[in-house]
């Protein structure tokens, strides 16, 4: 589904990312672990495409499209949800209106009949139950003056309705208390069809207890110096991160 | 009074420049005086004096005054007690530099503090870039008649140099004093400072006035056929100039004790205000660092129109704090020109308005580059009949993106009679920007009131320390230790505070809870 | 015409969609102004004495006055004597019922999206439609009489209630006011009267819709609405006009006038032309808008949405007179293209426990200019007064300019004033965000300037908030990219 090869990117004239290589089958899930400042997050970014991002050399393949020509928009419609670390509010527009504008919008691009109100409504509160989340969220303007907790959460509410084909988690289990935890595990596991793929982007062990890898990397300064299991996850989580710098550094 | 207010300072600009000063110099104090003529005084037509009342000014005949001004020994000790505590000094008396009370001693190697009258006088051809400055302050006079005023008249200033990468650790401190005497008097003082790269200094402008009651004067009844007359345009006959020496102001001056020889005394019969226009030009260099004060202390009863200047070149740092708490009418302008990247600008403003008096604050901001930042906090407190202006622009031009710009003006007022105009503008023609101005008018806070007093402090005492706290807020920010706490102290008495100590301590802890 | 302009022509008369010219006679004076005109336009609409003469009095003190040039506007100079002051469809003498109004008309306002017949009436807006200069059909007024409401054309409330009009025109906008006003007190050829008996809560919105079709032609109306004790009235008003490249004038009048406890809302969607992609054309929209609270606890709000207009100059104020009573301002401005507006509003407390909320939002697009210019007086009389104050800025693009000129005078110590001002572009990481969503960039950034103007588009009634943020996303078409 996702073939990464060589990425090579840049942040305000610094290399962040210096040759990485990736590969995401259907139905998998990769956790992707690393040091503060391994490039974690720039990964996740220039995937959804942030201009912010400058990418040097190598090439990412979507289901078989060139991802780096796609406009973030064009990637959403291709089916790449990217859950934000720091979900920006958008003072005075409505929560709900603006899931139903995004999801009309990638549904029509997909050639799908946009859903009216009441439709759309139900779909909504399917995946509002489903996910034990409160209603009141909704009627809120989009993630202003919502809690750390709450944007995460409400992250994982459009995911769920989204329906991505590619979801990338990045670090949106910081910060979060073991409820939310399992709320944003839930949702991801129930995307789970055995077509969909997940990347867990993560400094720590914790989320994949609920989510649990199929495959776990190790980023180190801006390359994957070390794949494995899930248990590679543990052994991190064990023996932290000085291991990998000391390993890799002899 | 019906006189002609205009013919008038062509009537004294024309005598000053009869004096001796280098050609071009003449020139351009009479292009500043067919400039004023040109413009007249502005009137509340002019959307930059909108509320400001020019009459009152404009009705007095001030007399420009030949001589220095004579201090009796105790009137000079009573000034200097008023200066700031273990700074460098430059006294200015009614527009010219009084030598003998300055005190330039411990001036570090290669800074230089000199008359702007003495480098006029003695050279027919200062350096170039004095000259430039000029054309400058000409080209920039543009339809503001008390800059053109100042401009045909000034009649002497100080020019500071701060070497390249030079730290002046003690402040410096320029005291412009004017004095109520029988003859209204206009000081005219003109200034440039430059801070060279990567330099550093503290500057003090103070202005305080010298009234005619006992307290300052033991000389009230003295000399009262002093030859004070500014109208004989033929006085420039009686060159008494003890400047002409040349060396720098360093005590050489036998004007010290009282026992003045020629004097221009103001303290002999009658207490007519005085006017002072004072404009300073600060040339910040790359990386220099300037910390900037005015206290604006003049007499209840003198007019004050000043200009604080600042052309900032890239990542300089100016930081400005005008204190205005004398005048009938005052008016404080600052305009910085943040002509440079990485620029940090602040400019702070207090104005504590009681009586008949008039403040007005004008500040522009001028972000031409990117990348600069600045903010800008003024507060008034504003009783009896006060009145106050707070006019200030924030201009950002097309180049300059990412700017940071914040200003705020407060204003309290505390009796029904007091007013406030506000007209906080921003201009901006850059899209990359967070600019942001807010105003707020009002009376203190109830929450906070009733926090006080339900802890037993009595409303009078609970109000004078709620607006005592509005102000110190700005007070602390100042840099130099004997300033602030001169400050702080005069806050504490205008507002009858004594035991502030324990009841900031409550608001501290209504803030935790 | 080579087939490429021809396209490009299309396009641009897409974007306008209200650009087309109504193929209609009119009646008109000869262009240029002079007593002589003023008598022609009064002697045609048939006036009494009295007003002639308050015509003419405004007329010499609008010629001792002086076109205004404070505002931050750049347009050059007019020549009052090329407009023509008075336009009016040719019709047939008398009306009696819409079935006899032009069909020509009828299909313009159809056009424009203003059936006149029942499908307004199943809306419930009662409509006053003025034409160049003239109003030409008034609907509903037989329902709207049932209660005492009067809602006609002014000239029609100048022969059927002349002692109403008498009594209330110019005591808001006296003719000395300005040098538009004085010019609208002279020429104004029509508009709309409304008045609220004591007691009634207007049932339904009233609406007028202003087209200017004529070329060269000025429209001058002028509006006064009177709610009488304990009343209501929301009024709506739209505007557009034909696309044409020389620059026409708008000097409109509006007075409004609050009695003890009444309320008017007062709502407007401005879509006059703009003038097109090299600010060539459009309207010079010069209005005076202002109400009095002249009533205790009366309330007056103004809710305006611009879009249109190559030059706006307005500032619909409030007099707060009666003591508790309630001003309020929500605007939207928003330029492009070479559009420029200077706008905002005073307000002026003179009653005790009077309050005003001001929210402006402008945004700036392409190389438009947009300035926020407002007055808030507290007077002395005006104890434990109250303002709030919110103007937002945004910029679209590097080319454009956001600018924020508000005066506050407070004279008495038992008042509150804050004014909070923000300018800021629009954020990359909004756009990227709603991208990321799957929104087009356009849709994105139309859906960031919807949710900044949210405060104000609340206000407006339901239709006219559906048409504003349909109208908002017409104009910042081409703004990115």
């Amino acid at each position: 589904m996702l073939k990464v090869s060589n990425l090579q990117a840049r942040v305000d004239g610094k290399m962040i990312l210096n040759g990485l290589d990736l590969e995401v089958k259907a139905g998998e899930v990769h956790a992707i672990m690393g040091p503060n400042g391994s490039g974690k997050s720039t990964f996740a970014n220039v995937l959804a495409g942030h201009e912010a991002f400058e990418v040097t050399g190598g090439t990412v393949e979507f289901e078989g499209k060139n991802l780096l020509e796609m406009e973030p928009e064009e990637r959403a419609w291709a089916g790449i949800f990217l859950a934000f670390q720091y979900p920006v509010e958008i003072p005075g527009v409505g929560n709900t209106y603006f899931l139903r504008m995004a999801l009309n919008a990638i549904r029509k691009a997909r050639g799908q009949e946009e859903l009216d109100s009441v439709a759309f409504m139900k779909v909504l509160r399917e995946k509002v139950k489903l996910l034990k989340l409160r209603d009141d969220l909704l009627k809120r303007p989009l993630n202003e003056g919502f809690s750390g907790g709450e944007k995460k959460r409400n992250e994982i509410l459009q995911m769920a309705l989204l329906e991505p084909k590619l979801a990338i988690l990045d670090e949106t289990d910081s910060g979060l208390d073991i409820d939310a935890l399992k709320i944003v595990a839930d949702g991801v596991n129930a995307l789970r069809d055995g077509t969909r793929s997940v990347i867990v982007v993560t400094h720590y062990q914790r989320l994949l207890d609920y989510i649990v890898p199929d495959h776990t990397h190790v980023l180190y300064k801006g390359k994957i110096v070390k794949s494995g299991g899930k248990e590679l996850a543990l052994e991190l989580e064990e023996k932290g991160y000085g291991w990998i710098q000391e390993s890799h550094a002899a | 009074m019906s006189h002609d207010p205009i013919q008038h300072y062509q009537d004294l600009c024309q005598s000053r420049s009869q004096q001796k000063q280098p050609a071009w110099l003449r020139a351009i104090r009479l292009s500043a005086a067919a400039r004023l003529a040109e413009l007249g005084f502005p009137t509340r037509k002019h959307e930059e004096w909108k509320y400001t009342p020019v009459r009152p000014l404009t009705a007095v005949a001030f007399a420009q005054s030949p001589l220095p001004l004579s201090l009796s020994r105790v009137a000079a000790e009573d000034l200097l007690s008023r200066t700031t505590q273990g700074a460098l000094r430059v006294v200015i008396g009614d527009g010219q530099i009084l030598p003998a009370i300055s005190s330039l001693e411990a001036l570090p190697a290669g800074v230089s503090i000199r008359s702007l009258r003495e480098i006029l006088d003695t050279e027919n051809e200062p350096d170039d870039l004095l000259r430039q400055r000029f054309a400058l302050a000409l080209d920039r006079v543009g339809d503001n008649a008390f800059d053109a005023l100042n401009l045909a008249l000034f009649s002497d200033g100080v020019v500071i140099d701060i070497p390249k990468n030079t730290s002046v650790t003690q402040p410096i401190e320029i005291v412009y004093v004017g004095s109520c005497s029988s003859t209204p008097q206009i000081g005219a003082i003109r200034s440039f400072v430059s801070l060279a790269r990567g330099s550093q200094a503290s500057i003090i402008e103070r202005f305080v006035g010298l009234s005619p009651d006992g307290a300052h004067n033991p000389h009230t009844t003295g000399s009262a056929s002093t030859p004070h007359n500014p109208h004989t345009t033929g006085s420039a006959s009686t060159p008494h100039n003890p400047h002409t020496t040349g060396s720098a102001p360093t005590p050489h001056n036998p004007h010290t004790t009282g026992s003045a020889p020629t004097p221009h005394n103001p303290h002999t019969t009658g207490s007519a205000p005085y006017f002072t226009t004072a404009s300073t030009a600060f040339f910040v260099e790359e990386n220099a660092a300037l910390d900037h004060y005015k206290i604006q202390q003049d007499d209840p009863s003198a007019f004050h129109i000043a200009w604080t200047w600042l052309h900032q070149k890239s990542h300089s740092r100016v930081s400005t704090f005008a204190v205005s708490l004398g005048g009938k009418i005052a008016r404080n302008e600052t305009e910085a020109a943040l002509d440079g990247q990485g620029i940090e600008t602040t400019l702070n403003g207090l104005y504590l308005v009681e009586g008949d008096r008039f403040v007005d604050n004008r500040t522009f901001l001028d972000h031409a580059k990117p990348h600069c930042h600045s903010v800008e906090v003024y507060k008034g407190i504003l009783s009896e009949r006060g009145k106050g202006t707070f006019n200030g622009k924030i201009l950002v031009r097309q180049d300059a993106q990412k700017t940071d710009a914040k200003q705020s003006n407060q204003a309290l007022l505390l009796s029904d009679d007091a007013t406030i105009y506000s007209k906080p503008q921003l201009e901006i023609f850059a899209d990359d920007v967070k600019c942001t101005h807010g105003a707020t008018t009002g009376y203190l806070d109830e929450k906070s009131m009733f926090y006080a007093r339900s802890r037993g402090v009595p409303e009078d005492a609970a109000r004078g320390l709620l607006t005592y706290a509005f102000a110190n807020a700005l007070i602390e920010g100042v840099r130099l230790p004997a300033l602030q706490q001169e400050l702080s102290a005069l806050l504490a008495q205008r507002f009858q505070l004594s035991a502030m100590d324990d009841l900031m301590g409550l608001l501290d802890e209504q803030e935790l809870g | 015409m080579t087939s490429s302009t021809e396209t490009i022509h299309e396009l641009a008369n897409q974007k306008y969609k209200y650009g087309f010219v109504t193929d209609i006679e009119t009646d008109s004076v000869p262009a240029g102004l002079s007593e002589d005109i003023i008598r022609l336009i009064s002697a045609k609409k048939q006036e009494p004495e009295w007003l002639l003469e308050w015509r003419l009095k405004a007329y010499r003190h609008w010629r001792t006055m002086a076109e205004p040039r404070w505002p931050k506007v750049d347009y050059p100079t007019i020549d009052f004597d090329r407009i023509v002051y008075y336009s009016a469809p040719k019709q047939r003498p008398k009306l009696d019922s819409l079935d006899e109004v032009d069909p020509e008309l009828l299909k313009t306002f159809e056009k424009l999206g203003i059936p006149l017949e029942e499908q307004k009436r199943l809306t419930g807006v009662a409509v006053d439609v003025v034409f160049d200069s003239v109003s030409v059909a008034t609907s509903f007024k037989d329902k709207l009489g049932e209660l005492g409401v009067i809602f006609c054309s002014m000239s029609e409330a100048v022969r059927e209630h002349p002692d109403l009009v008498r009594k209330y025109l110019g005591t808001v906008v006296p003719y000395t006011d300005n040098f538009y006003a004085a010019l609208n007190s002279a020429v104004f050829s029509d508009g709309s009267f409304c008045y609220i008996p004591k007691g009634v809560r207007c049932p339904m919105e009233l609406s007028t819709y202003f087209r200017i079709n004529a070329a060269g032609t000025g429209q001058f109306e002028r509006t006064l609405l009177v709610a009488e004790d304990s009343s209501y009235v929301s009024y709506l008003e739209g505007c557009t006009a034909p696309q044409r490249d020389e620059n026409q004038l708008h000097a409109a009048v509006v007075e409004l006038i609050a009695l003890d406890n009444a309320q008017i809302k007062y709502s407007t969607v401005q879509n006059w032309y703009p003038g097109d992609e090299q600010g060539k054309g459009g309207i010079y929209n010069f209005v005076t808008k202002r109400g009095i609270c002249a009533g205790v606890n009366s309330k007056i709000s103004w809710t305006q949405v611009e879009t249109g207009s190559a030059i706006t100059w307005k500032y619909p104020s409030c007099i707060l007179k009666g003591d508790g009573s309630v001003g309020e301002f929500y605007s939207v401005a928003l330029t492009n293209h070479f559009q420029q507006a200077d706008t905002g509003t005073k307000m002026i407390h003179l009653g005790k426990n009077t309050s005003s909320t001001i929210v402006s939002k402008g945004i700036s697009a392409g190389k438009g200019q947009n300035t926020y210019r407002g007055l808030v007086r507290i007077a002395k009389s005006a104890t434990h007064a109250r303002n709030y104050t919110q103007c937002d800025s945004m910029l679209i693009g590097d080319r454009c300019g956001a600018h924020t000129f508000p005066y506050i005078e407070v004279n008495n110590n038992s008042s509150q004033v804050e004014h909070e001002a923000t300018t800021s572009k629009i954020g990359e990481e909004q756009l990227f965000y709603c991208r990321q969503r799957g929104l087009s960039e356009e849709d994105a950034v139309s859906l960031i300037v919807n949710g900044f103007c949210k405060e104000v588009f609340r206000e407006l009634p339901m239709e006219f908030a559906v048409e504003a943020q349909k109208l908002l996303g017409i104009s910042l078409e081409g703004t990115v990219g």
